[in-house]
């Protein structure tokens, strides 16, 4: 039998074939258990080595102001810190680094060889600073992105905006009050990395998410406020004043447009001053508002019809005993009608008209107008002033708050209380903030007028105007408060402050304070002046009442209503012509009516015969005065000019020959 | 018939090694795109944040109280009084 011969080619064929099987299934078992088994284990692994993740500093919104300038804004900084391990040499880092910074170099030189491996050098330096650190490249030495807060206009409503911390916290103002909604989350950006460390974007595109903070836009006018800061600031230093307050409003609507108090302070480097200048006075302060309070009086009593205009009351030449307190006018009066008793702020005439009111219907009237309770403007640390109920009050409380003593008010409970009779008897909600707009500049929430509640009428309020318009006339106390041209209608007040150490008031520290709107007809700007301790003079009529002025003589052009005599001309070159938006409504070629009530522009009469003239002249109400005879050569105001009723307007005629 | 079998196991080839060199290349061009996209993202973030600096440097030189400063001290301006203002409508 012959042996099968084997055939070790086919042997080594399937032997290889079996070998190499058997690496193919350690291979496939390898990759079974890599890729299927310990698959997220190892993505992972992998992905902490490609992702590198770069931590965004949370943004921070910006406050503007209502025509969109930015009164706060975040920017990022670099800060420095130290790897105290890494650092190789501490004294020429000490060195480089003192002469860049302004550091105490032995306080760095314990940082620096404290061998931790977090330490800050400092914080939110310059942008310059950072450069020259950066080209020294410095072992350890490394640097972090962080936000720090602008204040572009420094003192510009530092009061009302506030500021932040080191940790972007708002410790103060609007800051304060919203912080949570300005601040947007922490928030990390993920991205990968090659070999070497650089960023590469792989399948999905890092787009950042928007952080979700939010941005204030406050009712504030930027070139209103600063007009009223400077003019208070000016003031105050003038008389020497402790301090002082001035909140500019829009009556029908209740839109704080400035708030300012002295002295102030500079956001920026907030730490530098002292604390109490950081208070906000215009809302936060509680004070007598001595002869200011007159203007409510009058209010409720003619709401009441207690009294008339036109009603006398014996003022007792100038003293006036009432159970154990004596009351003193400043100077003697003895019958006054009630307009008299405000056009001279005689405190013995309110004393008598409060008697008439009584002390619940006076009360009433007071709580109606706000006092004594916050006016929920929307900014922390509101007052809410002291106004006992009547039945805690002292037989001569009623005279006494008759004139504004024995009751504590604040500016914005001032202000709204007038801006109630400026407008027709609403007691408006005072705002700040006007509208709150997401990151990418969409409304969120805005915020609309709001009535309180209707405290006088119409007519009323109608009344009390005419009367503060009276206390502004030649020979009243407010005369100072007048610019050229307008009609005021306000009040003086002046009030002994109440003395803390000794009890009862003070002998010579006053409060001066004027409180009026503009124009009388058809306000558009209520303001409260309060000077804080002024020296030399503390007439209200004295030391606020030109502040009043010079504040409001620049605002109201600002706010389009120009002064009595200002020449108007219609813009000749109609730039576009396509878009004639309004038809000339004005009876006089050439020349459009302003806008404000009550107000025509004279004509331009030369050349005229005198019955054209006349006929032209007709029904303006002018009083009208002619010389010679003729044609019109001369005339007087000039055409353009912004005339009243009952205003003079003189023409000269000649004739041709 | 060997011919044919040989010709057509090149073409195969040939387009075998071409689709392989093209995915390739398509991978490189995609990480150089990424590199791009990651600086240009990078070079955005920096620009935006500039941009928010000069805005504040705008902000800051337009501050009223160095405009008012500027044009009374040294532009030597002043308020117009009323009868110098004419108003154009």
């Amino acid at each position: 039998m012959k042996r099968k011969s084997i055939n070790w080619f086919k042997v080594r064929i399937i032997f290889i074939s079996f070998l190499l099987s058997l690496c193919f299934v350690l291979i496939a078992g390898r990759m079974f258990q890599l890729q299927v088994l310990k698959k997220e284990q190892l993505y992972k692994l992998a992905a902490q080595q490609h992702h590198i993740q770069i931590p965004l500093v949370p943004k921070r919104g910006t406050v503007s102001d209502s025509k969109n300038n930015e009164l706060a804004v975040s920017i990022e900084v670099d800060s420095v810190y130290a790897d105290a391990r890494k650092v190789e040499d501490v004294e020429r880092t000490v060195n480089k680094l003192a002469s860049i910074l302004q550091i105490d170099r032995g306080e760095l030189k314990q940082k620096l060889k404290s061998r931790r491996s977090f330490e800050w050098i400092q914080r939110k330096i310059s942008s310059k600073e950072a450069e020259q650190i950066k080209a020294l490249q410095l072992p350890g030495i490394h640097f972090l992105k962080e936000n720090r807060r602008f204040y572009p206009n420094s003192q510009l409503a530092a009061h009302l905006v506030g500021f932040v911390g080191l940790d972007s916290k708002g410790l103060e103002g609007i800051e304060y009050q919203y912080d949570a909604l300005l601040n947007g989350a922490n928030h990390v950006m993920t991205t990968d990395r090659d070999a070497l460390g650089r960023g590469i974007a792989m399948g999905k595109v890092p787009f950042k998410k928007e952080d979700p903070y939010r941005n204030i836009v406050l009712t504030i006018d930027k070139s209103i406020q600063h007009i009223t800061e400077t003019e208070l600031g000016r003031g105050v230093e003038k008389w020497g004043a402790k301090g002082g307050m001035a909140i500019a409003m829009d009556p029908m609507t209740g839109k704080v447009l400035a708030m300012a108090s002295y002295p102030t302070f500079n956001p920026n480097q907030f730490i530098q001053y002292r604390s109490k200048n950081w208070r906000n006075r215009a809302i936060s302060d509680i004070f007598e508002p001595g002869s200011l309070f007159k203007t409510f009086l009058a209010a409720a009593a003619l709401e009441e019809q207690v009294v008339r205009p036109s009603d006398s009351f014996f003022c007792e030449n100038g003293s006036y005993t009432v159970y154990d307190r004596t009351i003193h006018d400043t100077s003697k009066h003895g019958w006054l009608t009630f307009q008299q008793i405000i056009k001279f702020s005689s405190n013995i005439g309110a004393s008598k008209v409060g008697e008439k009111m009584g002390k619940e219907r006076y009360y009433r009237y007071l709580s109606a107008f706000g006092f004594g309770e916050k006016t929920r403007v929307g900014l922390p640390g509101e007052g809410k002033g002291i106004v006992h109920h009547p039945r805690y009050w002292p037989p001569v409380a009623l005279d006494t708050i008759s004139f504004g003593q024995g009751v504590s008010v604040t500016g914005i409970q001032l202000v709204t209380a007038l801006s109630a009779i400026a407008n027709g008897g609403s007691l408006m909600k005072p705002y700040v903030v006007e509208k709150i707009l997401n990151e990418k500049g969409e409304v969120v929430q805005s915020f609309q007028p709001e009535v309180v509640r209707k405290v006088i009428s119409e007519e009323t309020a109608k009344k009390v105007t005419a009367l503060l318009k009276g206390t502004t006339e030649k020979g009243g106390t407010g005369e100072g408060a007048v610019p050229e041209g307008y009609e005021i209608a306000g009040k003086t007040g002046t009030a002994q402050k109440a003395d803390s150490l000794l009890g009862g008031y003070s002998e010579d520290h006053y409060m001066s304070g004027f409180i009026g709107f503009a124009p009388a007809e058809g306000p558009k700007l209520v303001l409260l002046v309060v000077i804080d301790e002024p020296q030399g003079n503390n007439y209200g009529g004295v030391v606020a009442a030109p502040i009043f002025r010079a504040i409001m003589e620049k605002i109201l052009p600002y706010l389009h209503v120009v002064p009595k005599g200002t020449t108007i001309v219609k813009n000749e070159i109609d730039l576009t012509p396509s878009k004639a938006v309004w038809v000339n409504p004005s009876p006089i070629d050439g020349v459009r009516v302003g806008k404000g009530a009550g107000m025509t522009v004279m004509p331009d009469l030369t050349g005229l015969s005198m019955r054209n003239a006349m006929s032209r002249m007709e029904g303006k109400g002018l009083i009208i005065k002619v010389s010679g005879n003729g044609k019109v050569v001369e005339q007087n105001p000039r055409p353009g000019t912004v005339v009243e009723k009952g205003d003079l307007c003189y023409l000269r005629f000649q004739s041709p020959s | 018939m060997k011919l044919r079998f040989v010709l057509l196991f090149t073409v195969s080839m040939l387009f075998l090694i071409g689709g392989s060199l093209f995915y390739v290349w398509s991978r490189i061009q995609v990480i150089q795109l990424g590199y791009e996209i990651s600086n240009v993202l990078k070079e955005e973030r920096a620009l935006t944040e500039t941009n928010k600096k000069l805005r504040v440097e705008i902000a800051t030189l337009k501050s009223y109280a160095r405009i008012e400063k500027l044009a009374v001290e040294e532009l030597r301006m002043a308020k117009p009084k009323p009868e110098q203002v004419i108003v154009i409508r």
